[in-house]
């Protein structure tokens, strides 16, 4: 065993013994060692020493608390409360969007009943789609029938006074 | 030697500067063993007190070269007789040696180097969280290594070893 470790032995030994931490034999046998023993005493010295010294050293020295392990479950619920939250807003917010979609199904079927029923009124319409095939824009769209357009523009593919579905539409 | 040669007891004792002299060397040191031993700072105060007399009585008894480990022994059978005298409780004079009341700090506390300290602060500040955490529980809390092991669920042997390795540590920047 070299010198180091036996005198890190002996440097535990002696602050066990200043700390009480020894069981009374040993206790008894190590004052029979220190009454012999120099490098006994002056570790029994050494160790008061450094006690003394770490207690002068403020409490604001970061250390881990003892309460660790509540601030960690107090921080874990925390969390755990608000994926739950981002969750509930999240269903909630693809749920509405989901019955936005559906109440704009609901209008383009309308919307096609309507073209439907002014069937002869789409021509008028077709000065518009003509207008977007000449501009060379709309060109692979031709087969987008009038009343997609006229949904999607905002602007009635027939006169209001002539769409005997004016008041549906405007609910 | 005839009896009028003998010299006196008067003339056999240690001047008082070389006492001086022992004491301003060895007084902080000697302090802390005794405090080690009894853990009550005016029990420490009385047995340092008690093995400078011996000193001044019968130094001269001492070879010159082992007379710090002589002063040494001296006060540590001071303190022990003290201490089988007293019967002192171990838990009231642990109570006493781990005080950090700053009104109430033992006196060779005040002895204790800014510099020491600063070393030692920086030292704790490197240990691994685990046994920083034991050290503090150990010195700060006053707690023993049974109650930190049931506080932590920590085998005890565990908690020792963290407090040991700590102490490695720490004790070096007492070298330095």
């Amino acid at each position: 065993m070299s010198n180091t470790m036996v005198q890190s032995d002996l440097a535990w030994t002696a602050f066990r013994y200043i700390s009480n931490e020894m069981p009374a034999d040993e206790a008894a046998a190590f004052e029979l060692r220190l009454a012999a023993d120099q490098e006994s005493r002056e570790e029994v010295a050494r160790a008061v020493e450094l006690t003394q010294t770490m207690a002068r050293i403020p409490q604001s020295v970061p250390q881990p608390a003892t309460v660790r392990p509540w601030r960690q479950r107090l921080s874990w619920m925390t969390a755990g409360a608000a994926v739950c939250l981002a969750v509930m807003l999240c269903g909630e917010f693809v749920r509405s969007a989901m019955v936005g979609r559906s109440a704009s199904s609901v209008d383009g079927s309308r919307i096609a009943g309507m073209t439907f029923d002014t069937d002869m009124e789409v021509t008028d319409t077709d000065a518009n789609d003509a207008d977007l095939n000449a501009s060379g824009v709309m060109n692979n769209e031709v087969s987008v029938p009038s009343w997609l357009l006229a949904a999607v523009t905002g602007k009635p593919a027939t006169h209001p006074d002539d769409n005997p579905d004016d008041d549906v539409l405007d609910n | 030697m005839s009896p009028a040669e003998k010299p006196n007891a008067e003339e056999l004792r240690v001047d008082s500067a070389r006492v001086a002299a022992l004491y301003i060397e060895h007084a902080d040191d000697l302090r802390r063993l005794l405090n080690g031993i009894l853990r009550n700072s005016e029990l420490a105060a009385e047995a340092l007190q008690a093995a400078f007399v011996k000193a001044v009585e019968v130094g001269h008894t001492a070879k010159q070269e082992t007379l710090k480990a002589w002063l040494f022994r001296v006060a540590v059978n001071e303190a022990l007789v003290i201490k089988r005298r007293q019967k002192v409780d171990g838990e009231a004079i642990r109570r006493v040696a781990w005080s950090q009341s700053k009104n109430d700090s033992l006196p060779d506390d005040r002895l204790v180097r800014w510099e020491t300290v600063e070393a030692v602060r920086l030292a704790m500040e490197g240990l691994p969280p685990e046994q920083r955490q034991v050290v503090r529980m150990r010195v700060y809390e006053n707690k023993t290594f049974a109650v930190i092991a049931n506080e932590l669920g920590t085998p005890l042997s565990t908690v020792l070893s963290r407090m040991q390795l700590a102490l490695r540590k720490l004790r070096g920047k007492l070298d330095k």
